[in-house]
């Protein structure tokens, strides 16, 4: 399993460490141009960038990812690494097929630079809640991440009518910031 | 030194709370010892993130830096417990995020080997397996059930009313003496197009029961099906959980003490083997709270955990461990569904989980495992809250998750996948345990629970065999392309039971059947731990029911000891009675 299943202050010993110092810009580079490659810009809509996934990631990192630095630090560097290898140039350098094709055997475990085999499912689960979480955290930038695939957002509720199949659904997307209250709706 | 209480309870959640229910109504001083903090139902808002695997925001320290270790058995090393679930700490426990699904067990989940014996033969018992009869029936609990149902408000069809069948219900439901307090939730378009599938193959579909109000109930408001509902709280207060339900009463009567923030750190005992009270821990003080009786009613993990952890001069092995029964047996679900796609819009992401249709037929032994090779069975539904977080990892094989081809098909696939949940029963294994890991800590010191837990070929042929028939029911549904989830290895999965089983024998069980245990006979211990068997059915109300008949049996004994102590007599001198 991987690392983003732990507690957030559960490492190994089971015991908190202090902050690691943030991502350097060279490493926000790198987490970029994964995500870019993971979630990109195209006819469909903006990519995992416009929407804020880096964004809400190293927000994350500021508060419950803090445990998770270090791992995507190890990681980053691999992915350098293995375009360095493969191309003589930094992965942020690399060109669209290049950076896919290291992906690519990032996705399947095979690539021997990034010691941490299950990262691109950590990466992959942080991208998913960079594009699908509430906008509060720092992703789903105006919500497109929800736009894109027609969720509503924080709802009070639904009618039946909407329940129903192929009902569509018209309500303007909602954000908890909209609900007022820190708990959503307070209705006592 | 805390005032001597009545009742210790050790956490306030859905159990906890149902004891602190029953005892201060009848006059008996609780003192509730729980881990987590304060929090209302309301203090969770809508907000998938939150509560979503990576942040777990409401596990706070409890169950963050408590997390159990996993290992499959006994030759591997443990390894972080595989957490697809996770649950919450506070006051309320997770009843103020759970899913609300609230069935009652089966006449014949009570009965497992009996029934399994006389209808299969001993041939059948699965090698390394050790089902038991639960030590009370399924009648003995039918009032707390009916107790329960309405204290809570569960929404539902009655399929079985004092033994006459009635249509729309679950025709595998033991005979109840009332209908729920309210009717099923509202249908929904999903839930429709699975009844009708199910019917069409032979089954008998009926609205999934539900803690969740379907109309406004006692003062309370109906659920207005968002879809933000397991593992979030209810904005309006519709679902069940104990902090909307039955602790604002218990606390009305002034004799409930709650104290957020205090974790019971082990039950001390006297020579006599009786319990004297908890020590528990807040901020960096170690406190002790005396008590008369002592209720366990933490997550199955924390049951045991203090147990072992309780040693004593007449536990050496940690309390109520003598016969080395404690943490044996444990039972973790499978939930391993079926997808497809379908060419419709399903709109699943409005409406609660609990808001959908299911089938029992499959289940328990409603139906004939004849050459089957496997016994029990599941539950198949359809259910709501598809949000986007969780679902986006819903891919089929073959199918990029990243890149353009991942983004294309989540905008156009995103509305379309028809989930058919399974929910398979695990049966109990000598070899699936717990105990105390013997190298990895908590931040206080204190070795954390290791889960030794596999699935073995029955639960293999049972699961396979449910998602053959969950395949077909997508296909009668119209969905194009059908995939199914892999076996998983889901050492935690919220329907975690097992550890400190109920029994008549002292030799192979912890507890009886009020959950008091065998060893020490003021301690009793509530929750699913005490299953001896799982069920395919979602195991909150049976903790609950459960959770009632042993409070109401404290409450009486109570009575009884103090009747007994009112005897006129010769225990006071005339002296004594001078002085005051």
């Amino acid at each position: 399993m991987t690392r983003g299943r732990q507690g957030p202050m559960d490492d190994e010993h089971g015991m908190s460490s202090l902050a690691p110092t943030p991502l350097s810009p060279e490493e926000v580079e790198i987490l970029s141009t994964l995500m870019d490659g993971m979630f990109p810009a195209d006819d469909l809509g903006p990519g995992a960038l416009e929407i804020g996934v880096v964004d809400y990631l190293l927000k994350a990192f500021a508060g419950p990812y803090a445990h998770l630095i270090t791992v995507y630090r190890d990681s980053l560097a691999g992915l350098d690494a293995a375009a360095h290898r493969a191309h003589g140039r930094r992965f942020a350098e690399v060109t669209i097929e290049q950076r896919d094709a290291i992906i690519d055997r990032l996705s399947r475990g095979e690539l021997e630079e990034v010691r941490d085999r299950k990262f691109f499912d950590l990466a992959w689960q942080h991208l998913r809640e960079g594009l699908f979480g509430d906008p509060i955290h720092g992703g789903n930038r105006q919500m497109l991440g929800w736009r894109l695939i027609g969720f509503p957002g924080a709802q009070f509720g639904y009618t039946a009518e909407e329940q129903q199949l192929d009902a569509v659904i018209a309500r303007e997307l909602r954000s908890v910031a909209d609900l007022g209250a820190p708990g959503g709706v307070d209705t006592r | 030194m805390q005032r001597m209480a009545d009742v210790c309870i050790v956490g306030l959640g859905a159990v906890g709370a149902m004891a602190a229910r029953v005892l201060t109504a009848v006059g008996l001083d609780v003192v509730a010892l729980e881990a987590g903090p304060t929090r209302t139902g309301r203090d969770y808002p809508m907000d998938e993130l939150l509560s979503s695997t990576g942040w777990n925001a409401w596990g706070d320290r409890k169950f963050n830096q408590e997390t159990p270790r996993w290992r499959p058995n006994a030759e591997h090393a443990g390894q972080p417990a595989p957490l697809s679930q996770r649950m919450s700490n506070g006051v309320g426990g997770t009843s103020s995020a759970y899913g609300a699904v609230s069935f009652r067990f089966h006449p014949d989940d009570f009965r497992a080997r009996s029934n399994t014996l006389s209808r299969y033969g001993s041939i059948a018992l699965p090698a390394g397996s050790d089902i038991r009869d639960w030590p009370l029936a399924y009648d003995d609990l039918e009032p707390y059930y009916d107790l329960a149902e309405e204290l809570l408000g569960v929404s539902g069809q009655a399929g079985n009313l004092r033994g006459t069948l009635l249509p729309g219900g679950n025709p595998f439901e033991g005979a109840r003496s009332r209908p729920y307090p309210l009717p099923p939730l509202r249908p929904s378009g999903p839930g429709d197009l699975f009844a009708a599938a199910a019917r069409e193959s032979g089954y008998r579909p009926f609205p999934i029961p539900a803690a969740i109000l379907s109309e406004p109930y006692e003062g309370r408001a109906a659920c207005t099906y968002c879809s933000f509902c397991t593992r979030s709280g209810c904005h309006v207060g519709a679902k069940a959980s104990v902090l909307e339900t039955i602790l604002p009463e218990a606390l009305a009567t002034g004799r409930l003490t709650v104290r957020p923030d205090c974790r019971a750190l082990s039950i001390r005992t006297a020579d006599t083997g009786e319990a004297t009270g908890v020590e528990y821990l807040e901020s960096n003080r170690i406190g002790f709270q005396a008590a008369s009786v002592v209720i366990l009613a933490a997550y199955t993990f924390e049951n045991v955990r203090l147990l072992l952890l309780s040693r004593g001069s007449r536990c050496p092995n940690g309390l109520g461990n003598n016969a080395g029964q404690v943490g044996r047996y444990f039972m973790a679900r499978q939930h391993r569904p079926a997808w497809g796609l379908v060419a419709r819009s399903l709109n699943c992401f409005t409406g609660p989980s609990a808001q959908g249709q299911t089938i029992d037929d499959l289940n328990a032994d409603n139906f004939d495992h004849g050459g089957l090779g496997f016994l029990r069975g599941g539950r198949l539904s359809v259910v709501n809250q598809f949000t986007p977080i969780a679902s986006s990892s819903i891919v089929p094989p073959g199918q990029p998750r990243w890149g353009r081809a991942y983004k294309q098909f989540l905008a156009h696939s995103y509305n379309r996948i028809l989930t058919l949940t399974v929910s398979a029963e695990t049966l109990p294994y000598e070899a699936n345990f717990l105990d105390l890991d013997p190298d990895v800590r908590d931040p206080v010191g204190m070795p954390v629970v290791r889960i030794t837990f596999d699935n073995y070929e029955n639960e293999h042929r049972t699961l396979k065999f449910l998602q053959e028939r969950a395949v077909r029911l997508l296909r009668t549904m119209g969905a194009e392309h059908i995939w199914r989830a892999r076996p998983s290895l889901e050492a935690v999965s919220i329907h975690d039971v097992g550890g400190t089983r109920m029994g008549t024998d002292p030799v192979h069980s912890v507890v009886d059947s009020f959950g008091r245990l065998h060893d020490s006979s003021n301690v009793f211990v509530l929750g699913g731990s005490i299953f001896p068997t799982q069920s395919g059915l979602n195991p909150t109300l049976t903790m609950q029911a459960l959770a009632l008949r042993s409070a109401i049996h404290v409450a009486r004994a109570s009575y009884e000891d103090t009747r007994l102590k009112l005897r006129p007599g010769p225990s006071v001198t005339r002296e004594e009675r001078c002085k005051t």
